[in-house]
């Protein structure tokens, strides 16, 4: 199998992808690959002497390299850097993993094994595309138990999965597309049949792809109980059997009722479905997005291009509306993933959408009971399978399942009016149908106007004035000024409603987190702004001309976008990083510390580092003991450059690559040199062997090393005038502070100090203060003796 | 816009033009006011949240990071647990690394105006600040134990008491008999010149200038030759009453 090379930082840590986070981390594991493997370039039957990253989309091996094991002499072996490995496997071409052990005399093997989807050049491909080939690959674990992350691989490859197949741009609208749905209609319904029929045979793998389970969907159905197969109408019979099985299984067939009139009153308005291509054409033609467009038109039924225009301008900035018309919206929830991707929608079913029968699915027996206990049985909700026995044609999808969870329902249909795409929904395996929707909607309902349910934001902006298609009452047929004063404000009536939404509870928090972000972005932005304009108009005082009283922002911006801009979004905690957690925070603490230290000078201490990795961590806290042994272990980790050391006064801080000790000598030496314009000394001084011109500095020059002394010149007569010239420019700790680009004052002093220590200065301590001068006796080397006879 | 003809179509056009402005700048303020209202509500919520769901909160590393941003663009501590029972009785939990956090970070947020002093009050103050109305009340002792949590991580954090009162000096360093002198002199007022200085302590003008001159060297004085008599003040923005509270 070829694998990917995974990115690594210069530390060593993996790099992850936008929106990537790690989750978990297996040490010491080596790759075993069937055949052979690995890296293009880089085959071979294993890798070994590593560790495994989890992350939400890979799964990334990192070559440990000869420096984790031991020895201190280690940073400089991992210098070359091209010796470290990393390799990675996209999670959402997993098909399964196995977990097998293999006793021998020497003590249990531990393998997780797990079957990739290939292409024919053995690369991994997605699960949701045609597959032909799967590959073996074997994580053997030397190290701890791999219970927890194979539950956890399992997880995120799911996860992955779907959020792969939401992704992936729907498949062309075509006859045979249509004819997959049914089939994978036919398909879930057949399976549930053969369930219900005895449970022995073995239920289509949940991962399937829509196509596969297409073909498998035309073999299984003879070798079942005789399910009906082939037609659509058989299709939906089925699928109608399937949602009384899964209501069944529910706990009672009134709560399936509920739903599907629950669902059904909500109904308002039968719309049609289909944005109008003439109208649609004539908008795109002037300038409007295309998708918000469509959007608009389907909110306002197609009621004409003005109203499509008004509708589009009110709310075309809303989350969501730029997404393509015929795919769900992603769901930020925690719970379920999303669905596969959706079969194409289909135009005869949207407006087929009538409220169905509820007594129907009444009048089933609790056919399954044993079906929500059973993972991986595809289910549908009542309300659609409703809706199907109503339509009696229709070709909604009903995918093949991947969680026993997560329930698919399109249900938009019937609940807004306007075209569904299809949502999940977790049930919780037993929980009641109805409270999962009611639930579920109430999440939705931020995003409502994705559904093209301009009822809801007419009537909430209207003060309630009831559900149906209230259009006449929507501001946007006001135009003009006025138009745009009343749009203005339903703009922030909608966001202050949607926060008001979002932070009732946690999931419902966790569903429209992404909206939320978005609109704390837009907030910081506005207060930003607002905040220098302030300023400038109303002084210093944070609150002038703000209604807020309070300054909204308690740090300066600055502050404020750099603990934004060095946020790590996947901390490394001890959960994920296990029995390496050191090592790899120290890791972590490296990539992180890069910009700090630039900015500081290539010095910063310790609790400085502490305070700002915590802040960029969010709510991942470091105790202070962690951080300093993450510290400690720069040299082991293999981070080149950096390095914790104490200061004379005993503080610790980390020295970054830019900092060296000669560098800030030398700097200082220029510094404390005099400027060439005066300083004909200096210059005088080098070359000063040859007989030059003023009587005074000669007696301080002719001090080549072997020389002796002159046995006693006269005493020359003053010695005050050449020292001027000689001595250059005193330093204090603040110029040094200045000139090496703002570092801290305590810390400019200790460099003073430093270099004072190797013999680049010499302090006077004067009233003045602390000054350091050029050692002129070390670099004029002049001669003790000859100070002496001059000062004497 | 139509147009008219001549003087008075350009005046009517002027007039239309200064009516939109002013329609957009009463837009904007409205605006500009609910989203404020908008953001307090925000806020709250956000600290609510933090406090209360943060276990939950760590349990998802996907909605992990984008709490994360949503506290940082609003400007929530998503470190402001209350104290428990653990902490208060025997320093164990999160608690007092937390508000080390908080304290190192209001000495970080404040180093370039007060040159690493800063008074124990104001320091509390922004602490307070910082985590928010919801979270409870930080005493002194707080974060006087959780700056000796701190000293782990080497000495750069320490208490001085100068005159009674007491500081946390966040940069490495000593202050020496003179200078903490000057500073209990300067306390009252905020503020010292050299002939004060001399007055309250009775040194030689050279002493009392030398010291002044090391502390602004240091960046914990401030030097003010504006003031009306011509006198050169030193200020310390460390010192409550000082430039804290001066606009």
């Amino acid at each position: 199998m070829i694998l990917t090379a995974a990115q690594l930082t210069p530390s060593g840590r993996p790099v992850l992808q936008q929106g990537e986070v790690e989750v978990s981390l297996l040490d010491k594991v080596d790759l075993e690959f069937q055949p052979v493997g690995g890296l293009p370039g880089q085959q071979a039957e294993a890798y070994k002497n590593g560790y495994a990253i989890l992350t939400t989309r890979r799964l990334i091996w990192v070559d440990a390299g000869p420096t984790d094991g031991a020895a201190a002499s280690a940073p400089a072996a991992a210098a070359p850097g091209a010796a470290v490995r990393a390799a990675s496997l996209p999670l959402s071409s997993v098909v399964v993993c196995h977990k097998r052990v293999q006793f021998s005399i020497k003590g249990a093997k531990v393998r997780l094994v797990l079957e990739v989807y290939t292409d024919p050049q053995r690369q991994p491909m997605p699960a949701s595309g045609f597959h032909t080939h799967v590959d073996l690959l074997a994580l053997r674990c030397r190290g701890p138990a791999p219970d927890t992350f194979k539950q956890q691989l399992e997880e995120q490859t799911r996860q992955a999965i779907a959020a792969d197949a939401a992704a992936a741009p729907p498949p062309t609208t075509t006859a045979g597309a249509a004819a997959a749905a049914a089939a994978a209609a036919a398909v879930s319904a057949s399976s549930s049949f053969s369930a219900f029929a005895g449970g022995q045979q073995p239920l289509p793998d949940p991962r399937l792809s829509p196509l596969r389970a297409a073909l498998q969907a035309k073999l299984s159905p003879r070798a079942s109980a005789g399910s009906p197969t082939g037609g659509l109408a058989g299709a939906a019979v089925a699928a109608a059997a399937t949602a009384t099985a899964a209501a069944a299984a529910a706990g009672s067939a009134a709560a399936a009722a509920v739903a599907a009139a629950a669902a059904a009153a909500q109904s308002p308005v039968l719309e049609q479905a289909r944005p109008d291509p003439a109208m649609l054409q004539c908008m795109v033609e002037m300038g409007f997005p295309r998708n918000r467009a469509a959007r608009s038109l389907l909110a306002t039924a197609n009621l004409g291009a003005q109203e499509a225009i008004d509708y589009l301008l009110a709310f075309g900035d809303q989350p969501g509306m730029d997404d393509p018309l015929d795919q769900p919206t992603p769901g930020w929830g925690q719970g379920p993933p999303p669905p596969p991707p959706p079969p194409p929608v289909q135009g005869p079913a949207w407006a087929a959408a009538t409220s169905p029968p509820p007594a129907s699915s009444a009048h089933y027996p609790a056919v399954l009971p044993a079906s929500a206990a059973m993972p991986g049985s595809p289910a549908l909700t009542p309300a659609a399978a409703a809706a199907a026995a109503a339509a009696g044609r229709t070709t909604y999808p009903s995918v093949p399942q991947l969680d026993a969870a997560a329930v698919t329902s399109p249900y938009g249909g019937a609940a807004s009016g306007g075209p569904s795409s299809p949502a999940t929904f977790g049930t919780g395996g037993g929980g009641s149908p109805a409270a999962a929707l009611q639930q579920r909607m109430a999440a939705l309902r931020p995003y409502a106007h994705q559904y093209g349910s301009a009822p809801e934001l007419a009537g909430a902006s209207a003060g309630g004035a009831g559900g149906g298609l209230d259009l006449a009452g929507l501001a946007p047929r006001t135009i003009g000024v006025a138009g745009i004063v009343k749009r203005e404000q339903q703009k922030t009536e909608e966001s202050g409603r949607a926060v008001e939404q979002a932070f009732r509870d946690l999931s419902a928090l966790m569903s429209s987190a992404a909206a939320m972000v978005a609109l704390a972005e837009k907030f910081r932005g506005v207060m930003a702004a607002d905040g220098s304009g302030g300023g400038g108009v109303g002084g210093v005082g944070g609150g002038g001309g703000v209604v807020g009283g309070e300054d909204p922002l308690l740090m300066d911006l600055e502050t404020q976008q750099q603990l934004i801009s060095l946020g790590i979004s996947s901390p490394v905690t001890r959960e994920s990083a296990g029995a390496r957690y050191h090592i790899e925070l120290c890791r972590q603490l490296a990539d992180f510390l890069h910009l700090p230290l630039q900015r500081c000078g290539g010095l910063i201490s310790l609790p400085d580092v502490y305070c700002l990795f915590n802040r960029a961590r969010g709510t991942e806290l470091v105790s202070p003991d962690d951080l300093l042994q993450a510290a400690k272990l720069f040299g082991r980790a293999g981070v080149a450059g950096l390095r914790l050391r104490p200061l004379s006064s005993g503080v610790l801080v980390i020295q970054g690559p830019q900092h060296s000790e000669e560098q800030v000598c030398a700097k200082i030496a220029q510094l404390t040199t005099p400027p060439p314009t005066t300083a004909t000394t200096t210059t005088a001084t080098t070359t000063a062997a040859t007989a030059d011109a003023t009587t005074t500095t000669t007696t301080t020059s002719p001090s080549a090393p072997g020389a002796p002394p002159p046995p006693s010149p006269p005493p020359s007569p003053p010695p005050g005038p050449p020292s001027p010239p000689l001595l250059g420019p005193g330093l204090t700790s603040s110029d040094v502070a200045l000139a090496l680009g703002g570092i801290s004052v305590a810390i400019a002093a200790e460099h003073l100090l430093t270099a004072e220590a190797r013999g680049v200065v010499c302090r006077d301590d004067g009233p003045e203060g602390l000054r350091f001068y050029r050692n002129f006796f070390v670099q004029d080397r002049l001669e003790t003796a000859a100070l002496f006879v001059r000062g004497g | 816009m139509r147009r008219g003809p001549g003087i008075a179509g350009l005046q009517h056009a002027a007039r239309t033009k200064e009516q939109f402005k002013l329609t957009g700048e009463e837009v904007k303020k409205n605006t500009l006011q609910a989203m404020h209202e908008q953001l307090a509500a925000f806020r709250t919520n956000l600290e609510d949240f933090a406090r209360k769901h943060r276990a939950d909160i760590r349990r998802d590393p996907l909605f992990r990071a984008q709490f994360h941003t949503m506290c940082a663009n609003i400007g929530v501590d998503p470190l402001a647990s209350n104290k428990s029972l653990w902490a208060s009785a025997l320093g164990l939990g999160d608690y007092y690394y937390e508000l080390g956090v908080q304290v190192v970070e209001a000495c970080l947020a404040t180093r370039s105006l007060n040159g690493g002093l800063m008074d124990l009050a104001s320091l509390l103050r922004y602490v307070s600040k910082r985590r928010g109305s919801q979270a409870e009340p930080v005493s002194e002792d707080d974060v006087v134990r959780a700056i000796r949590k701190l000293r782990v991580l080497g000495g750069g954090f320490d208490l001085v008491t100068i005159g009674g009162r007491q500081y946390v000096r966040s940069v490495p360093g000593e202050l020496n008999l003179d200078k903490n002198r000057a500073l209990e002199v300067a306390q009252g007022k905020g503020f010292t010149s050299v002939a004060q200085l001399c007055k309250a302590t009775g040194w030689p003008t050279g002493r009392a200038d030398d010291v002044l001159q090391a502390l602004a060297r240091e960046g914990i004085a401030w030097v003010d030759d504006g003031a009306p008599d011509g006198v050169r003040l030193y200020w310390f923005p460390c010192l409550s009453g000082g430039l804290d509270q001066a606009p």
